[in-house]
């Protein structure tokens, strides 16, 4: 039987050709829509955690919504500790972020300042990549200092300059402190430009006068899917503990903590990814349409001639049910074959994509920043989601088959005669 | 005169100059010079009235000021004119710096992020007000005499030291050679001049010799200046610890 | 000849007709929908991002359009507005002076941006008075009387300013701006409103307040930074713009110190970054729709090949009986073009259609959020996005698929004129 499908197939080399192209070149088009639009998904996904400064945020309590510099986490190491020994979590980067004034002998403005360490923030976001000039943190600068361009062109500094920071610290005294630029920073987003400094976070700590407190820690996950158990766990394990309570104020380190997933901390980047995701949906979903359609049409279309071939063989003795055994045979290896090579086709394109990629940058000339993130890649490129794939191919197979019934049980009714008959 | 900035600092709010030293300057004459500012500056509190003159390229400005300074903390300055204004006062205390609003009758912490704005429109910016580091700690100095207009001056050359946290590269201070009264201030960015603060009108405020008038020149903007004449100046007077708190200050800002 | 023979074998084969027919058609619907879709994202992202802030035009100086600066304003001249309110398409016209300030209690405070408005007028002109989340918006002022004469001046204030303050309704602030004569101006605020416009840069660091109180505040007695008119349609904004500059033009009133002539601004040019993405996100929907056409191309051209072989027989017979081969492929050209052109027709009506269906009943985005909300570049929007059905949505996709139907049908049509008459009639391949 299967052999005689195989011939049936070999046989009506003009059709089986024709339907084997419609239905691999569109599941090929269908997975390429795929990569890309998870790539494009996950990318958005990733400049959230990366802008947030992780999946997971923990900040003492009330540091979100007011930005006090004086809402620090006073003993970080503890936590840091218990966050890294969760399960799922890859790093915690510790940051010292606030607002200041930057003097130069020419200029003065303000700048969003932030305290990292380098080789943990290149996880995230990693402006090393945006440096125009300069070094980054790496160097043996004791003070080093990076700018975005804007902040730099309104001190009017070079390399090497003199700076000097006022802040606030947590006490609420103004402190001063001075840094060299050490790097100039160009993301080519202008809000972020303007405000952007970064420093070490020691120097930070030390400018400020925090000891060894920090403003947020960012925990950042293998699977950001999870961040939600995650925070929970966190939530759990890093807040007060109940019997504490009441030492509150002799241990530090039961200070309140307030934990924030990305995008609780961020909801309008959430709004971002998911308007974009909508979109994709959308579109995916016309795609689909037309697949269908196009898939639907050939097939339709070959079911008179089919039903003229099956009635001869309905004629040469075959049963019924060994006709439409035969004609989902057929459509099984066809369609196989067909996924076989729309899933060649679509493999080739998600490697062409993620070897060249499609630059996006004619497309979005203007500056994309959301929250203070920057949306500065404008490469795209294709993921691959083998589940996703797999069940598409599933889809598509299971959805061919039951088209396939409609001949089939049409065959298997036919008056062999009646069907010799019908030409047009 | 600690810093260069402070001493704009320490003359607009009158002479706030106790921390002065110059005891570690290796050369004699450098000694002596300090130690005449020493007694020429030193007070333990003081009094002063001032019109200050505000030109931009957008206003002019006329700006009458009381001020009163108590230790090296605490200083107070009220405006007393125009009308419209009359009543607001920057208050620089222990505890930062200040701003009181008359019409809501209250006092605002001024945050770090708003130092670099002029001070009541001037030139000075609060930062100006606000410094805080030390001549001694700060800078390295070295003087020399020069001749300018047929006039003998001293120049002190103040270098910062390396981890000073001052922007300027360089400030020039000139005073008369014959009684070393302050003639000029040029604050310079690598080699170019930044802003120049000239002292004239050399007037005895009791038993001091002091310039009355102080004139603030960026050098990038034409036409600029702030202007301060003192009309009114005593030290060692009485002032009331308790005028640098909310109380005191709402007390004669009315 | 052939056209009549291809008119009369399209309705011989109704069931053939209808299929290729529907292929194209669907296609064409699908490009027609998303079109509306775009459109009115577009549509929406534009009125969102003008419901607030910056309007659909501005009249300005022409300092303050080069340089948004407190120094850069002009005399507000209450008949000029009255003239530009006066316009076709204007729903309202609302004089505003901009101050960067600090405001706060006395431990914490902010710089701010303060907008100084006439409370009925921006009412008519933004959102922002519908947007009151907490409280009321402002109330309109006695005439005569003082803007702060209660002691204190109402404000309202973004959701998110108010939070980083910490203050609530009925609380009060302290304001201090540097007005333009150099002094500095102080006020007592009280906060009767709290705003949430989803326009996230009012939202996190705005105050609103009374037009007068922000000139007396600011010594800018009776002058502004700007006016923002309502254009409630956006198609109007060019026509208004037009009329706006002409009255400008005949009746530049007296400006005194300040920013030079007035000019009239669109959103175009205030938002440019807007109106950049929208222009790039219409590019970046071609890669969108050539991946349809090129899908819908694959579908039509099989469609054509798989109707072709289906009738390898007939063409024989035709071939057979001595229709000269290059007549069969113009027959079949014919046949593909009638086919190619009502399948466009029939897709873009029914895809009017079902836009004018979504222009009324809307197109529900939140079964995409997860928090209901959704706001982009800064812009919430609306859970329902209402199309616009117009003709503009249907010429492209029209014109490109039949373009594509057309290029389908010259493969079939070429082999057939390759058949062998005497291989086809037998049904051999």
């Amino acid at each position: 039987m299967f052999a005689m499908a195989w011939r049936n197939l070999w046989r009506q080399r003009g059709r089986s050709s024709i339907m084997l192209s419609v239905i691999a070149f569109t599941f090929g088009m269908m997975l390429m829509t795929m990569g890309m639009g998870d790539f494009m998904h996950s990318q958005m996904a990733q400049s959230a955690v990366d802008g947030a400064g992780g999946s997971v945020l923990v900040h003492a309590e009330g540091y979100w919504a007011s930005q006090g510099a004086e809402l620090v986490i006073r003993e970080p190491d503890p936590l840091i500790a218990e966050a890294e020994q969760l399960e799922g979590t890859r790093l915690v980067v510790p940051r010292v972020r606030v607002y200041g004034l930057l003097n130069s002998a020419r200029g003065a403005a303000g700048v969003s300042l932030m305290g990292i360490v380098p080789e943990k923030e290149a996880a995230l976001e990693d402006y090393s990549r945006f440096v125009v000039e300069g070094d980054y943190l790496l160097g043996d600068v004791a003070d080093p200092l990076v700018l975005g361009r804007g902040v730099v062109e309104e001190l009017e500094l070079e390399l090497g300059d003199k700076v000097v920071l006022t802040a606030t610290d947590p006490q609420g005294e103004l402190v001063r402190a001075l840094f060299h630029l050490s790097g100039i920073v160009e993301t080519g987003v202008d809000s972020i430009d303007d405000v952007l400094a970064m420093t070490s976070l020691r120097k930070a700590q030390e400018a400020l006068a925090l000891g060894d407190a920090v403003h947020q820690l960012g925990v950042v996950l293998d699977d950001d899917a999870r961040r939600f158990a995650v925070r929970d766990v966190l939530r759990e394990r890093l807040g007060p503990k109940a019997e504490d309570l009441g030492e509150q104020a002799k241990r530090p380190s039961a200070q309140k903590l307030e934990l924030l997933t990305w995008d609780e901390a961020m909801p309008e980047m959430l709004g971002f990814i998911e308007i974009d995701d909508a979109f994709f949906y959308v579109f995916a979903l016309a795609i689909f349409v037309v697949v269908a359609f196009g898939v639907a049409n050939t097939f339709l279309m070959s079911v008179k001639q089919r039903v003229r071939e099956l009635g001869l063989l309905a004629a040469l003795g075959l049963r019924p049910a060994q006709v439409a055994r035969l004609v989902l045979f057929e459509t099984l290896l066809l369609a196989s074959l067909s996924l076989l090579i729309g899933y060649a086709i679509g493999l080739a394109g998600h490697l062409l994509l993620l070897h060249y990629g499609i630059d996006m940058k004619s497309f979005y000339d203007a500056d994309m920043e959301v929250s203070g993130v920057a949306l500065v890649d404008t490469m795209l490129h294709s993921q691959l989601t083998v589940s996703k794939w797999l069940n598409a191919g599933l889809v598509l197979l299971v959805g061919l088959m039951l088209s396939a019934l409609y001949p089939a049980l049409m065959a298997s009714r036919l008056d062999p005669v009646e069907a010799m008959r019908s030409f047009d | 005169m600690n810093q260069p900035r402070i001493l704009i600092c320490c003359l607009l709010l009158c002479l706030l100059v106790p921390a002065v030293s110059f005891a570690q300057d290796p050369l004699p004459s450098v000694d002596e010079l300090v130690q005449h500012f020493d007694q020429l500056y030193r007070s333990s509190s003081s009094y002063a009235k001032m019109r200050m003159q505000i030109s931009t390229a957008d206003y002019q400005r006329e700006l009458e000021l009381e001020l009163w300074t108590k230790g090296e903390d605490n200083a107070l300055a009220v405006l007393r004119a125009p009308a419209k204004e009359a009543g607001t006062a920057t208050l620089r205390s222990a505890d930062g710096l200040w701003n009181y609003a008359p019409k809501a009758d209250r006092l605002m912490r001024i945050p770090s992020g708003m130092l670099s704005e002029g001070w009541m429109g001037s030139h000075f910016s609060n930062d100006d007000l606000m410094s805080e580091s030390s001549w001694v700690e700060d800078y390295d100095t070295q003087l020399e005499r020069v001749e300018e207009g047929g006039e003998g001056l001293i120049r002190m050359t103040a270098t910062p030291k390396k981890d000073a946290a001052v922007v300027y590269t360089k400030v020039l201070h000139f005073v008369t050679a014959k009684d070393w009264i302050p003639v000029r201030s040029e604050y310079y960015d690598d080699d170019a001049l930044v802003r120049t603060l000239s002292y004239t009108g050399v007037t005895d405020f009791g038993d001091r010799k002091l310039p009355a008038v102080l004139e603030l020149v960026p050098a990038d903007k034409n036409n600029e200046y702030t202007r301060m004449e003192y009309t009114w100046l005593e030290f060692e007077l009485e002032v009331d610890d308790a005028l640098f708190t909310a109380r005191g200050l709402r007390k004669v800002a009315k | 000849m052939f056209i009549k023979l291809a008119v009369r074998n399209i309705f011989r084969q109704k069931r053939r007709t209808l299929l290729s027919i529907a292929g194209v058609a669907a296609a064409t619907v699908t490009l027609v929908w998303t079109h509306g879709l775009l459109d009115a994202f577009m549509l929406a992202m534009v009125q969102g991002a003008t419901a607030v802030d910056v309007g659909q035009l501005q009249v300005r100086s022409q300092a303050y359009d080069e340089k948004t600066n407190i120094f850069n304003h002009f005399e507000l001249s209450s008949e000029l507005v009255e003239k530009i309110s006066a316009i076709d398409g204007v729903a309202g016209v609302s004089p505003r002076v901009h101050l960067y300030g600090l405001v706060g209690t006395e431990r914490r405070s902010q710089v701010t941006r303060i907008i100084g408005v006439d409370p009925e007028r921006e009412r008519s002109v933004s959102r922002v008075a519908s947007a009151i989340e907490l409280g009321d918006w402002l109330l309109p002022r006695a005439p005569g009387s003082e803007p702060s004469a209660m002691g204190s001046v109402q404000v309202v204030l973004g959701r998110g300013l108010a939070q980083q303050l910490g203050v609530g309704i009925g609380d009060e602030l302290v304001l201090f701006v540097q007005g333009v004569d150099g002094s500095l101006g102080n006020e007592l605020l009280k906060v009767v409103g709290i705003a949430r416009t989803g326009n996230t840069s009012i939202d996190r660091g705005a105050v609103f307040m009374d037009l007068a109180a922000a000139q007396s505040v600011a010594a800018l007695e009776g002058r502004a930074h700007e006016m923002t008119l309502h254009v409630p349609r956006l198609d109007d904004v060019d026509e208004v713009e037009d009329q706006v500059a002409g009255l400008l033009a005949s009746s530049q009133p007296n400006n005194g110190k300040g920013g030079g002539p007035l000019l009239v601004r669109s959103w175009k040019q205030l938002l440019p970054q807007l109106a950049q993405m929208i222009e790039a996100s219409k590019q970046s929907m071609w890669l969108i729709y050539l991946l349809v056409y090129v899908i819908a191309g694959i579908g039509i051209l099989n469609t054509q090949r798989m109707s072709a072989l289906e009738r390898r027989r007939e063409f024989g017979i035709l071939l057979a009986i001595g229709v000269p081969a290059r007549q069969l492929g113009a027959m079949l050209m014919s046949e593909t073009l009638l086919l190619t052109m009502m399948g466009p027709v029939v897709g873009a009506t029914l895809g009017l259609l079902s836009n004018y269906l979504f222009s009324i009943h809307g197109f529900n985005m939140a079964m995409f959020s997860s928090s209901g909300s959704f706001s982009y570049l800064g812009v919430a929007f609306e859970e329902r996005l209402f199309f616009e059905a117009s003709l503009s949505q249907v010429w492209g996709p029209m014109v490109a698929i039949a373009v594509v139907g057309v290029l389908c049908g010259v493969v079939p049509a070429l082999s057939a004129m390759r058949l062998d008459a005497v291989r086809s009639i037998a049904g051999r391949t």
